[in-house]
């Protein structure tokens, strides 16, 4: 019976341990690529709406200089999260810091977003629960919010992909859901200057 | 009146004063360790310094505590556990480690419904400049990554106005974020946790504070004991640094109570071979501190930490005028009769309580109340010491000395000999050139210094704390701020915000971290009329058109419709009363009306001051608002007595020349005041020298040094009964017993007293050596 009952501890421990193992391993292998440019089609389900909201563009994601989020459709907006603010730029080219300072929860979701297109380890570990699922080769990652605050508006966040990280979906506290679907990825290994630019606080 | 007598009924007069002490003891003296209440109201305005009464012991009030380990589940633990073991040991009204969940229904409580009116800075910016498209203000909403993040669903807030208002009502970002409910910052490899205390009545109050420092030892040891070596802990708070001021003053004053006492002994039994003498001059200066810490309980009500430790060091000063007694008791060997000796030191005594009485007037003048509370307690002890001496202790030297007087004083005799040789004649002027050559660059030298902080001593451990605790929290809150008067609640508001918005453009510039109105909070009315008719205008000009927008981007139309319904309904702006209704104004409530809505003001209070003259220079212009600095008043004030410190010197000066020419004729007074003339100099020219700086403190030292220094001239003058070595030795030995008790004060931690006693020490000193340029030349 003891032993019944160790060798079943030990096979929980074993599938547990695997779970953590595959996310390691996935988030290890995504940190292999410096910089990922990619096609973007983003879906919001808004509560009040009865089709989801679609915007696409593309991306530029560097693991260390952050992100940049250019919307072609339906409107003209580019978002570059850097670590340490958010610069946006509107139809007009003008381009506007200081988004980040523009109240904590503002921040902290830029942050998450930066973080999680990263796919940063260290920083997606302390804010989640990690559960991963599936192969190294197509994988998905269940975060639940660690932290009260962040939990009050965040119910849940959903990873997806193989070589490259393809979905994130997050589901708000509000009910809202934003799929965002990434395709043609091309690697390198540094960010073009022109992308260093906007980047750069104006 | 028979000697025995005379000495019986001052002995009931002392007993009765005593007895009366002995009262106020047993009901607890009040004993005032708020160095900063040894000041006087310096601000010119009343309302002023109303407004910074109640604001400082709010603030006074704050504790702050750190609590880091490496790991973050051990440092939250160490948090929770500081603050319980705290709690428990008393004493505090509030202590936080983890806040209550931030209630996110309360800003729409508050707002929500009168949000229209509420626009924030950029917002407003692109309706007035006239860019504002619908369509992409709404899509821009929709299709930003960030999602939405507002207490309010989009089809509420759908260009996402009032979302950007709230979050700019946030203070700007300390390093300090919230985990947990945990105020935390992670560096170093460290997770740091901020614990918030409130403490429990006066901080400055004896009891609150040794429960308070008692508590939190016992709470450390607790918290060190459970998280381990790893396990830091830091704090600050008005608390601890007057718990820390009190025990450093009442420290120096045992250290130099108990060095005079002892310096003194020894010196008075090694002068005079008898305990007699010696517990007599302690009984005279006892009787003198007695009197004197009755007057100032009787006048004050309570005595200030400086007033005690200045009074230890009174000692040596009281204990002079019997040890002229004790001189001419010696001196007249057989020949004493206590009646004799009276008559032959009163006159030279008289004197020298004269003058030293009218320098210490002239300090209780200062309108300080610590350094007028000083002069009341040396002017009541020396006068009480005085009238020992001549009423007291003479019944009990009714006997004559058994020692030969010319034996016991020949090292004296001779001394003088050759010290009053030195001093005459050709060779004294000669001596006094070259003394006040010497001393020209040491005056050049003299710089002053006002600054305040000088008042109080810090714990440099603790102050290195509470530097690393505002770095961190960015609670660093100078002490200074903008106090803000109008007609009514409107005008106010109004001149705030103005005020406001060059704050703002000094923290973009960086000259400032933060600032906190209530204007931020509740926007004039005529601004939230405005912002409210700037959406108008722009947004909801065109109703159709605003449908249309919105059913476009694919809003129901039904959720549209309730938008536009719900602007044409709410029109009621948000006043200061539904603020202070809500829980959001908890923290800040102080801001507004801090003495009553009758006197109608409010605080803009400022963190974060990097550039402190271009934040003064930001209420410029501005009607009803003044800057409320107490630091900077006090040191203006500092420096503005201790620039009329040299005009008052001289008219001391003066009127001590105007008691010695009544003694000493016209002719001859100058004399007797030249060597403690010269001994102010010199000691001018030594702080030049040394590099210490020149307070009001200093000046005061001088002041007394005036009235004290010139004794020595005196009783050196008068003489003793022809027996010059008698004199020499009274001189001798009361100039060391005021300098040991002094000088003790120059090694006090407290940097106020430590310049008092350098002062006096150095002139004091200076005043004995020179004492014979007052002699006849011969």
């Amino acid at each position: 019976m003891r032993l019944a009952l160790l060798a079943l501890a030990a096979a929980c421990g074993a599938v547990a341990a695997d779970g953590d193992e595959l996310a390691a391993r996935v988030l290890a292998r995504l940190a292999e690529v410096p910089v990922v440019r990619a096609e973007f089609v983003q879906e919001r389900f808004v509560a009040s709406m009865p089709a989801p909201v679609l915007s696409r563009g593309r991306m530029t994601m560097s693991r260390h200089e952050g992100l940049i989020w250019r919307i072609v459709e339906p409107v003209k907006l580019t978002l570059a999260f850097t670590p340490a603010d958010i610069i946006e730029t509107g139809a007009d080219g003008v381009r506007r810091a200081g988004a980040a300072r523009r109240g904590r929860a503002q921040a902290e979701m830029g942050r998450l977003i930066r973080s999680l297109t990263a796919a940063d380890a260290a920083e997606l570990r302390a804010d989640f629960e990690l559960r991963a699922e599936g192969s190294l080769e197509r994988w998905k990652l269940h975060l639940l919010p660690r932290r009260r605050e962040m939990a009050r508006f965040l119910a849940a966040v959903e990873l997806a992909g193989g070589r490259y990280l393809e979905t994130i979906e997050i589901h708000t506290t509000s009910g809202e859901r934003t799929v965002m679907r990434m395709s043609k990825f091309v690697a390198a290994t540094a960010l073009e200057p022109a992308e260093r630019d906007e980047l750069t606080p104006p | 009146m028979s000697l025995r007598l005379r000495a019986l009924l001052f002995l009931a007069v002392v007993a009765a004063a005593a007895a009366a002490l002995g009262v106020h003891i047993a009901r607890g003296v009040p004993l005032q360790t708020n160095l900063l209440a040894m000041l006087p109201g310096i601000e010119r305005d009343p309302l002023a310094e109303e407004v910074l009464t109640r604001l400082s012991a709010a603030v006074a009030s704050r504790a702050l505590f750190i609590v880091s380990h490496p790991d973050e589940d051990k440092a939250r633990a160490g948090a929770e556990r500081l603050a319980a073991e705290l709690r428990a040991a008393g004493g505090w009204r509030s202590l936080v480690a983890r806040l209550p969940a931030f209630d996110l229904a309360a800003p729409v409580a508050l707002y929500g419904e009168r949000r229209f009116g509420l626009l924030a800075e950029a917002d407003r910016d692109a309706l007035t400049a006239g860019s504002f498209d619908l369509r992409p203000a709404l899509l821009r909403q929709l299709v930003s990554p960030m999602g939405h993040v507002s207490p309010l669903p989009l089809a509420r807030d759908p260009f996402g106005f009032f979302g950007r208002w709230l979050a700019s009502l946030e203070p700007a970002a300390s390093s300090m974020r919230l985990e947990d409910g945990y105020l935390t910052a992670r560096e170093g490899g460290r997770t740091r946790i901020l614990v918030l205390g409130e403490v429990e009545g006066d901080v400055y109050d004896n009891a609150v504070q040794t429960r308070i420092v008692a508590g939190f030892a016992r709470a450390l040891a607790a918290v060190l004991s459970e998280g381990g070596p790893q396990t830091e802990v830091w704090r600050t708070g008005n608390v601890f640094f007057a718990a820390g001021a009190r025990a450093a003053a009442t420290g120096d004053m045992d250290r130099i109570a108990a060095g005079s006492v002892i310096g003194i002994a020894a010196l008075m039994l090694l002068a005079f071979r008898s305990l007699r003498p010696l517990l007599l001059g302690l009984t005279s200066a006892g009787i003198g501190i007695l009197f004197a810490t009755l007057a100032v309980l009787a006048l004050d009500g309570e005595v200030h930490l400086v007033t005690l430790a200045f009074g230890a060091s009174l000692i040596g000063e009281a204990i002079d005028y019997s040890i002229l007694l004790f001189a001419a008791h010696l001196a007249a060997g057989a020949r004493w009769s206590p009646q004799q000796g009276v008559a032959a030191v009163r006159p030279g005594l008289t004197v020298a309580v004269a003058t030293s009485l009218l320098a210490y007037s002239l300090l209780a003048l200062v309108p300080f109340p610590g350094v007028s509370q000083v002069a009341l307690f040396a002017l009541v002890g020396l006068v009480a010491a005085f009238f020992t001496v001549l009423w007291l202790l003479p019944a009990f030297l009714a006997r004559p000395s058994t020692r030969d007087p010319e034996a016991a004083t020949r090292w004296a005799a001779r001394f003088f000999e050759l010290w009053s040789r030195t001093l005459r004649g050709r060779r004294a002027l000669l001596l006094c050139a070259v003394l006040v050559a010497a001393c020209i660059p040491g005056w050049l030298a003299l710089r002053p210094n006002d600054d305040v902080r000088l008042l109080v001593p810090r714990d440099p451990q603790l102050l290195a704390q509470d530097e690393a605790i505002r770095k961190l929290t960015g609670f660093d809150a100078g002490g200074r701020f903008f106090l803000v008067r109008g007609a009514d609640e409107e005008e106010v508001l109004a001149r705030e915000s103005a005020l406001a918005r060059r704050l703002r453009a000094l923290e973009r510039d960086g000259a400032l971290a933060a600032h906190q109105a209530v204007s931020t909070y509740v926007p004039p009315r005529a601004a939230q009329r405005g912002d409210r008719l700037l959406a108008r205008q722009r947004v909801f000009a065109d109703r159709e058109a605003l449908q249309r927008a919105l059913t476009g981007v694919g809003y129901r139309a039904e959720a549209a419709k309730q938008y536009i319904a719900e602007f044409e309904r709410a029109t009621r702006p948000v006043t200061v009363r539904d603020w202070l209704a809500s829980p959001l104004s908890t923290p800040l409530r102080h801001l507004w009306a801090p003495v009553g809505e009758a006197r109608l003001c409010s605080v803009v209070t400022l963190y974060g001051e990097r550039d402190a003259a271009r934040v003064a220079a930001a209420a410029q212009g501005l009607p009803g608002i003044l800057l409320v600095d107490k630091a900077a008043s006090v040191s203006q004030l500092l420096g503005r007595y201790r620039g009329w410190a040299l005009p008052a010197l001289l008219a001391a000066g003066c009127a001590m020349l105007i008691v010695l020419a009544l003694r000493y004729g016209p002719r001859e007074a100058p004399r007797v005041m030249l060597p403690v003339v010269l001994a102010e100099a010199l000691s001018a020219a030594v702080f030049g020298y040394s590099g210490e700086p020149v307070t009001l403190f200093a000046v005061g030292g001088w002041t007394l040094a005036l009235g004290i220094g010139v004794n020595y001239a005196i009783f050196l003058r008068e003489g003793i009964v022809e027996r010059a070595g008698a004199t020499t030795m009274a001189v001798l030995l009361s100039g060391s017993t005021t300098l040991l008790s002094f000088g003790l004060l120059s090694v006090s931690s407290v940097a106020a007293l430590r310049q008092f006693g350098f002062a006096l020490a150095t002139a004091i000193a200076a005043a004995v050596l020179l004492a014979p340029l007052a002699l006849k030349p011969r």
